[in-house]
């Protein structure tokens, strides 16, 4: 399975065919997220109308988590079986990574500046989010520092792979240490502590948020990889034209 | 035969790759828990009433409090300004006071983080308090109904005045 | 106007819960348009380069690939 989708092209394809749907189900899940969350989900019983920063909120840092993880996944399959489609995957989903993050962070601001009282403070929770991003930017940062791609794409998989000890305790700092965010309300033993109608906004807007990010991630893997074909084409001409094959090198 | 077969030495390169990264992530995951371990301390954000006494906390250092506003302790003067109240953890109290403009949500019963210093005399002088509340979300409606039918657990696990899991509508 | 004005004020929270909006907005948003400016500037490189290649394989034809990139107006 990894093996066969590990071929640019065969990847391509499949997801040239998945990308309307993930376009639908984007479009699908945020309108009727949005409406859920600003018109027909009720007020919370503490937090009245404020409570409706947690659907994007929650959603965004979901997506933080989970991009992450993604990255970290491709970059090991890459450097241990030299798939240059994980390099490529992980480059393309880094900045959508960074996007939900920041959105993570400011919609957490102002949702803690409400309730808490607070904008930011240094707890457990906050700060290893706030680490995510800046593993986020370093990721990009490698990527792009060196002359040889290949070089920098080994360099920022191994910066990911090790980043990924920040995951688990970005999930479970709320139950280690006591933190002023509170414990988590979905994803915990004994079910959800979130009614109903206010999950359905949550889970519409996490779904939309998924398959905005997979439509994205096909472009971007898309423009990837026609960015490998113009370096290998500058590559062949600058190695002295006529002799050699372009078409060779263009292949991945 | 020999021809379907990848060959064996690109077979036993990406086996050790694998396995010196399995090794790696161990060890960094190892390492990483000792690290987060020894610096449990500091990763605390607050104390509890109990920590407070227990721990040797130096005398007029700044700290966070946590826990519950006891219920029926919070007393009010100087045009709602001067606050009065009483953290706990269930098991030990410690008496607060601030001068200031309290959050939305500082409630009874809720949740509650004080940054202050302690009085020689034993009351927590805050200068910050920041409302902490729990996991549970819910209409109003429903919060009402749970009170009325007698299922409301209040302070049952976390701090606040949260209800059994799994509210229904 | 006073039911849209009590929906945006959102009972006093609206100056948290909006901009919050907004700036999930933007974000995305701006994960689209630099998502899509990066694809068409890489497909423009990579064409551009394809045709000149192709051009000097042609007979008489003997144009770097290389320039191709910096000499946007020159092409035809």
């Amino acid at each position: 399975m990894i093996h066969f989708l590990a071929n640019p092209a065969r990847f391509m394809r499949i997801g040239a065919r998945v990308l309307p749907w993930c376009w639908a189900v984007a479009a699908l899940g945020m309108g009727a997220g949005l409406w859920f969350a600003l018109v027909s989900s009720p007020a919370d019983y503490q937090q009245g109308d404020s409570v409706r920063i947690m659907y994007i909120h929650v959603p965004s840092a979901w997506m933080a988590l989970a991009v992450y993880s993604l990255i970290a996944l491709v970059s090991a399959m890459a450097l241990v079986w030299k798939h240059p489609l994980g390099y490529l995957i992980g480059r393309a989903a880094a900045p959508l990574g960074t996007g939900f993050t920041v959105i993570c962070l400011v919609t957490g601001a102002l949702w803690g500046q409400t309730s808490w009282g607070t904008w930011w403070v240094w707890d457990a929770r906050l700060t290893s989010v706030l680490i995510l991003f800046f593993l986020y930017l370093g990721y990009m940062a490698l990527a792009s520092a060196f002359d040889d791609p290949d070089r920098g794409n080994r360099a920022a998989a191994l910066l990911a792979i090790v980043g990924f000890v920040n995951i688990p305790i970005i999930k479970f700092s709320v139950d280690w240490w006591s933190t002023l965010h509170q414990p988590a309300s979905v994803l915990r033993s004994g079910g959800p502590a979130i009614h109903p109608s206010m999950l359905t906004p949550l889970v519409l807007m996490a779904v939309g948020f998924a398959a905005y990010f997979l439509a994205l991630l096909v472009l971007r893997v898309r423009a990837e990889i026609a960015g490998r074909k113009v370096a290998a084409l500058m590559m062949a001409s600058a190695m002295g034209g006529a002799g050699s094959n372009p078409a060779r090198r263009e292949r991945i | 035969m020999t021809m379907a077969r990848p060959p064996r030495r690109a077979l036993t390169a990406k086996r050790r790759r694998l396995y010196v990264l399995v090794a790696a992530a161990i060890t960094l995951g190892g390492a990483a828990a000792l690290v987060l371990n020894a610096f449990e301390d500091a990763l605390v954000f607050f104390l509890t009433p109990t920590d407070l006494k227990t721990r040797a906390v130096p005398d007029n250092s700044m700290v966070r409090v946590g826990g519950l506003v006891e219920e029926g302790s919070l007393r009010k003067s100087g045009g709602g300004i001067e606050v009065r109240f009483a953290i706990t953890d269930l098991t030990n109290r410690v008496e607060v006071r601030y001068r200031g403009i309290l959050p939305d949500l500082f409630r009874e019963g809720q949740g509650v983080v004080a940054q202050g210093r302690l009085g020689a005399d034993g009351v927590f002088r805050a200068s910050e308090i920041l409302a902490k509340h729990d996991e549970t979300y819910m209409p109003k409606e429903v919060a009402d109904a749970l009170r009325k039918s007698g299922r409301w657990k209040p302070g049952a696990k976390n701090q606040g005045a949260a209800p059994a899991t799994g509210a229904s509508p | 106007m006073d039911t849209i004005g009590n929906a945006l004020y959102l009972g006093g929270y609206g100056i948290y819960v909006w901009p919050a909006f907004a700036t999930a907005a933007a974000v995305l948003c701006w994960m689209a348009v630099s998502t899509v400016a990066r694809l068409r500037g890489a497909e423009r490189s990579l064409d551009r380069l394809r045709r000149a290649r192709a051009k000097a394989a042609a007979p008489g034809g003997e144009a770097a690939p290389a320039e191709a990139l910096n000499g946007q107006g020159t092409d035809p």
